[in-house]
């Protein structure tokens, strides 16, 4: 039971309980006497025959006094007291004066002084029953003009003293009763106090707790607003920065055609690139304050994920740039839908990525994706500096950066929030590293339930958080092609005019098209994407189109992919024919490329199911 | 093309317009809902807008309100916001594309050129 205000009010009652109860008690005693009283001054007087009025004054004395005594027994409980103790006796004397003296009547007189006790202090109780006892032998000695130690009374005195000190025991044991109710009571107050002192400082405690909650609440969601305002803000300086230094560096028509010269040109590159590493830690930084706020959310659908692989190795690619760095897949094929939030996925691909590209000085970057069971599990290995044990522990840390070279470039809190957006998904990043020889960070994802593979709509909105966003030009799916067979093409063309014709024919009819323009990098894009079909112009700078097919047919790993040649001249078409699928003339008839594209594409998977 | 760009930063309507002098593309810019409202016109054929305006989202509703009217040139929005949930809001309410900043000038003439 709670202890409220109103319960404190019922303690206090306490006290007039204790009243009632006292005065219950006189109640109770004195009523039993009065009948007793009644019965033997009834009993006494029917043996004297005498007048009418001295018969019942006795009984009205009686019966007025004991009126008086339950009228004043709450109020006034010494009266009430006084009254029984006064008036039985009173009513035996007059008995005894004018009536008849009867032994019995003293009895009475003795029991009723045993009441008086009640409300006299102890140790004058004692000498109390004396006085009747005295006076009844002296009254009955004189009466009966007997000596006192031959008349009745005295034994009947004797007897009444026991009955009196056997009386008074038992009320004093009555009263060490009550005394001892009462004072459980008491000590049951006491304690009620006490719980109730204690409740009130509960319920002080907690209407400070939520207080101090509501105001937590209040600063975080004003932390939120700030951001989220500062965020704002700092983009739009940034704006400056990177919309101009782009303009300077590719738009010379916007400054009178004049380009700018090639020894600023380095410099305002670094400032744009300054400008874009700023972006990425202002996203960083709202990343994890929506976390650490816990208003992060992740939005966890069935996926395809190998979309989202072929774009964080596009992206990864980029960022190889000059380093002789070998970006690999190792993809299953047949993956099934996973569960997840796609956009998150591609960060932490796009993180680690990033980190195994940043640390490897040269070698080969491996992102290696297997199903197992009723998982996936996704790895990065590089074949970089390697990470020290001790710092292995730490490196999730914010701001922790494997402290070796410090041209790196990082905002440290990428794999924090890498590690969360794992954790988010019920997955851990987990590292092994050997110092000089290479890491590998991997983590595993649920597959798709029945259930959440019902839900799959096949809508892959995975916007990228800058540049261009469009939203009409979706590709339009041909009723038959689902999510498995949706091909990929390399097209090598340096030419912008047939490059676009090409990536506009592709795009429509439901390929995912990846572009080099420069024959270097034809072959490392290849091998990183492992694309269905390679469209390959065979003049291309700084590499020739036939040694970049050789290199191709070299590697085993790309050695099945189609290459269809472009050429200018018709002599070509004869070349090394057995390396290419087929060679085609330009100007491109875009019905044709993409009828002979779809044939090389599934006439090597009939290929590759009966090999 | 005639453009219309609602944009209350004067210096990010100044990067825009820079570039538009060097095309054969006519800008005019508008700062206030209320002028875009007034300006907008059967000759524009390309609306870019802030969503942004007066440090509310209010341009997705203008947005909204120009699609109940009719208006089905190309809508392009051009915002700070970057979250999954602003991206599909802008979508949400008619705009062909989003263009965020910050960008950079190839991306802002591949999306007008588009």
């Amino acid at each position: 039971m709670a202890i409220t205000n109103e319960n404190l009010t019922d303690s206090l009652n306490v006290y007039e309980e204790r009243e009632d109860l006292r005065a219950t008690f006189i109640q109770t005693i004195s009523i039993s006497f009065i009948i007793i009283g009644i019965l033997l001054i009834g009993s006494a007087s029917q043996s004297v025959a005498s007048s009418w009025f001295l018969t019942m004054m006795p009984w009205v004395l009686l019966c007025v006094g004991s009126g008086f005594s339950l009228y004043f027994k709450k109020k006034q409980p010494a009266i009430s007291g006084v009254l029984l103790t006064g008036i039985v006796p009173v009513a035996i004397g007059c008995q005894q004066v004018f009536v008849e003296y009867t032994p019995a009547l003293s009895y009475l007189l003795l029991l009723s002084v045993i009441i008086g006790i009640g409300f006299l202090k102890e140790q004058y109780v004692v000498f109390l029953p004396l006085i009747p006892i005295v006076s009844t032998i002296a009254f009955d000695s004189y009466h009966n003009g007997v000596l006192w130690f031959a008349t009745d009374t005295l034994y009947i005195s004797i007897l009444a003293c026991a009955t009196a000190a056997a009386g008074y025991g038992i009320l004093d044991h009555a009263r060490g009763m009550v005394t001892w109710a009462f004072d459980r009571q008491n000590k049951s107050f006491v304690r009620a106090e006490s719980f109730y002192d204690q409740g009130e400082k509960l319920r002080k405690a907690t209407y400070e707790l939520e207080r101090a909650k509501e105001q937590v609440e209040e600063i975080s969601g004003a932390k939120s607003v700030f951001l989220s305002n500062m965020s704002h803000e700092l983009r739009t300086p940034l704006n400056m920065v990177i919309g101009y230094t782009s303009s300077i560096l590719d738009m010379p028509q916007m400054y009178e055609n004049q380009e700018v010269p090639e020894v600023f040109r380095k410099d305002i590159e670094l400032i744009k690139s300054s400008g874009e590493y700023l972006l990425t830690l202002i996203n960083d930084i709202l990343d994890l304050s929506k976390i650490e706020s816990g208003k992060f959310e992740i939005n966890p659908v069935a996926f395809d994920i190998n979309p989202v692989l072929e774009g964080v190795m596009a992206t990864a690619l980029g960022l190889v740039k000059e380093k002789p760095i070998q970006l690999k897949p190792d993809f299953d094929s047949d993956l099934s839908l996973i569960h997840g939030d796609p956009m998150r996925i591609r960060q932490i691909l796009l993180n680690l990525m990033s980190n195994a590209v940043k640390y490897t000085v040269s070698g080969s970057v491996v992102l290696s994706v297997k199903q197992q069971g009723d998982e996936i599990r996704i790895a990065v290995t590089d074949t970089g500096m390697g990470i020290p044990e001790e710092t292995i522990a730490t490196i999730f840390d914010r701001f922790e950066q494997v402290q070796n070279n410090s041209n790196i470039q990082g905002t440290g809190l990428g794999l924090d929030i890498s590690q969360r957006l794992a954790e988010m998904h019920g997955s851990r990043i987990n590292i092994e590293s050997t110092v000089g020889a290479g890491s590998t960070f991997s983590f595993s994802l649920p597959l798709a339930t029945e259930e959440q593979t019902a839900e799959f709509t096949g809508d892959e909105t995975i916007h990228e958080l800058t540049g261009i966003k469009r939203f009409d030009v979706a590709e339009p799916e041909a009723p038959e092609s689902t999510w498995k067979t949706k091909r990929t093409v390399l097209i090598a063309e340096d030419d912008s005019t047939t490059r676009d014709l090409l990536l506009r024919t592709f795009e429509a009819n439901n390929y995912k098209v990846f572009d080099v323009q420069d024959g270097d990098d034809v072959y490392d894009t290849a091998s990183a994407l492992l694309p269905q079909l390679i469209i390959l112009d065979i003049v291309l700078p700084n590499r020739d189109g036939w040694t970049i097919l050789d290199d191709l047919k070299a590697d085993e790993e790309t050695a099945h992919i189609p290459v269809i040649v472009l050429s200018a001249h018709i002599d070509d078409t004869d070349l090394r024919k057995e390396k290419a699928e087929m060679c085609l003339v330009k100007p491109i008839n875009t019905h044709n490329i993409l009828k002979h594209a779809n044939q090389a594409i599934e006439s090597h998977q009939r290929i590759t199911m009966e090999a | 093309m005639n453009i219309l760009y609602l944009e209350d930063n004067q210096m990010d309507a100044a990067l825009v317009q820079r570039y538009i002098e060097t095309t054969d593309h006519q800008l005019d810019v508008v700062a206030t809902l209320d002028d875009a409202d007034a300006v907008l016109s059967d000759n524009t054929d390309l609306l870019l807008i802030d969503i942004m305006i007066d440090n509310e989202r209010s341009g997705l509703d203008f947005v909204r309100y120009l699609r109940d009217r009719g208006f089905d040139k190309q809508i392009i929005a051009v915002t700070a916001l970057s979250s999954n949930d602003d991206i599909e809001n802008c979508r949400e309410v008619g705009c062909n594309a989003v263009l965020i900043k910050p960008f950079n000038i190839t991306q802002l003439a591949e999306i007008i050129n588009y």
